[in-house]
């Protein structure tokens, strides 16, 4: 089991994801956007964050700048949800820290819980 | 030295609609105005005889008169200097500018200096200055230009309109795939039969939707430019093999099978291969698509030094020459009966030809109705 935070500002998608990894057997908590992520992650302390890279308020760059991911949180696992139109913000996600990413409009739940276990091995 | 001197035919001059001017260069007086003054800027012949240069320079428009001065005193100094006998149809210097009309308003001008005639000396004794109003023209350049403008703005707004709009149509339509995925990936109860194939209709049509939003959405940043290519140095014949597995199971489905052609020694290229891929499995869609089930579709990769090729060929319906310029437009479709069921957004051949171009090559058509076609994309290294 492991600690993960879902950080997705639509409603339909965040809860279908919550849905499936809780069936995994995983704990989890959501937010809404990029403020929302950075308080639950205080008292939270996931072991992998779902970041969508796009949300209103504060997008999920700014969140991984923010925490400052890749040097202060090295053991936090950090998948960007995104799409194939945005490769710059991958890329500057990948610097930042995150691990892995899925392009949404092209990932089933079952796509979505592979990656997270794949991930959460590494 | 010859004199140039020839009397002007005053009776004609004064025929012609633009104004005709003779100019002492020595004394910077007009001896001669013709009527048409009275018409182009509402003063008298005499108004200019008598005022001179002065007078003129005194009615050209403020912002124009420094430049007017420099170009006429530059041409005049220099046809001087030359001492060159010059025919009437070779103006020593041609200008637009502004000149104030009597009631207020400024006329534009196109005005030609030509030499008249020369002292003993060779020297400039008088020029004929030509000018016609050319305030109409002006305007409908000026309107055209404006126009333009217009219209770039307009496509820009439209192009962002899409961009937006795709983008909000996305994640609905997203949703939607996870919320059947969900079911067809047994999070909710065993479905039965008919449920399985309901849903998986369902699910091929919301793929189908996403394909039309993701097409929509790299071509209006391709047209709004926001597209970069991300070049790297690629295996050509890798990423060539990559786009025909991509392609597997559509051809599959259709019964259509593959011949893939390489060459013996690799192709490397700086290319982007994400799109340079996009793009291979554009033109193989589209052969699959335009192919009756059962055909064979060849994709081929040759080589020299200098380019590549990479061409997709196939046996199918094929594209009456009238149709080419026709392939590569937005939303362009081509009737044909027989392919009536073919699905697309007509984004394709588009964003392909645009992709290859950004790449400094260009896709080109082969084809024969009834026999099938051929797109070589070809691309310099």
């Amino acid at each position: 089991m492991a600690k993960i935070l879902i950080v997705e500002d639509e409603k339909a998608l965040n809860e279908a994801y919550k849905l499936v990894l809780k069936r995994e057997g995983h704990d989890i908590r959501v937010a809404m956007n990029g403020q929302e992520a950075l308080k639950v992650f205080e008292d939270y302390k996931p072991d992998l964050m779902l970041l969508d890279l796009r949300m209103p308020k504060m997008g999920g760059l700014e969140v991984l700048e923010q925490l400052d991911a890749a040097k202060k949180h090295p053991q936090l696992k950090i998948i960007v949800f995104t799409n194939y139109d945005n490769q710059e913000e991958i890329d500057k996600a990948f610097k930042q820290g995150a691990t892995s990413y899925i392009l949404k409009a092209w990932s089933s739940p079952g796509d979505l819980v592979r990656v997270v276990n794949t991930t959460l091995k590494k | 030295m010859d004199v140039f001197y020839k009397p002007m035919p005053r009776h004609l001059v004064e025929l012609v609609p633009g104004m005709v001017t003779l100019f002492n260069v020595k004394t910077s007086k007009y001896t001669y105005v013709n009527k048409a003054i009275y018409k182009v800027l509402g003063y008298k012949p005499h108004d200019l005889i008598e005022g001179g240069s002065e007078f003129t320079h005194s009615i050209v428009h403020p912002d124009d008169l420094q430049f007017v001065l420099e170009k006429d005193s530059e041409a005049l100094r220099q046809a001087d200097r030359d001492k060159i006998y010059r025919t009437g149809s070779d103006p020593i210097s041609s200008l637009e500018f502004r000149m104030r009309h009597k009631k207020g308003h400024y006329v534009w001008m196109h005005t030609d200096c030509i030499v008249y005639d020369r002292d003993e000396e060779g020297r400039l004794d008088h020029v004929l200055y030509i000018a016609n109003d050319i305030s109409e023209r002006i305007e409908s350049e000026r309107k055209l230009r404006q126009r333009t403008e217009d219209l770039v703005d307009i496509n820009k707004s439209k192009d962002e309109f899409v961009a937006i709009a795709s983008h909000q149509l996305r994640t609905p339509a997203t949703a939607v795939k996870q919320y059947l995925g969900l079911l067809l990936e047994g999070y909710a109860e065993p479905l039965l039969p008919d449920q399985r194939s309901f849903l998986e209709k369902a699910f091929e049509s919301n793929e189908r939707q996403l394909h039309i939003v993701d097409d929509m959405l790299r071509v209006a940043q391709l047209d709004l430019e926001k597209m970069n290519l991300r070049p790297v140095r690629t295996d050509i014949g890798g990423l060539v093999k990559d786009a025909a597995a991509a392609l597997q199971g559509r051809l599959k489905t259709r019964r259509q099978t593959l011949k893939l052609s390489l060459p013996k020694t690799s192709a490397q290229a700086k290319v982007d291969p994400e799109r340079l891929q996009m793009v291979i499995e554009n033109l193989l869609e589209n052969a699959s698509n335009y192919s009756a089930s059962g055909k064979e579709i060849e994709l081929k990769l040759r080589h020299t030094a200098k380019k590549i090729e990479i061409s997709v060929c196939d046996a199918g319906v094929g594209i009456n020459r009238d149709d080419y310029p026709k392939l590569f437009q937005k939303f362009s479709r081509i009737a044909n009966t027989r392919t009536n069921s073919v699905s697309g957004t007509g984004l394709g051949l588009y964003f392909s030809a645009k992709i290859v171009e950004l790449h400094g090559g260009r896709i080109k058509v082969e084809s024969a109705p009834g026999k099938g076609s051929t797109f070589t994309i070809m691309l310099p290294i």
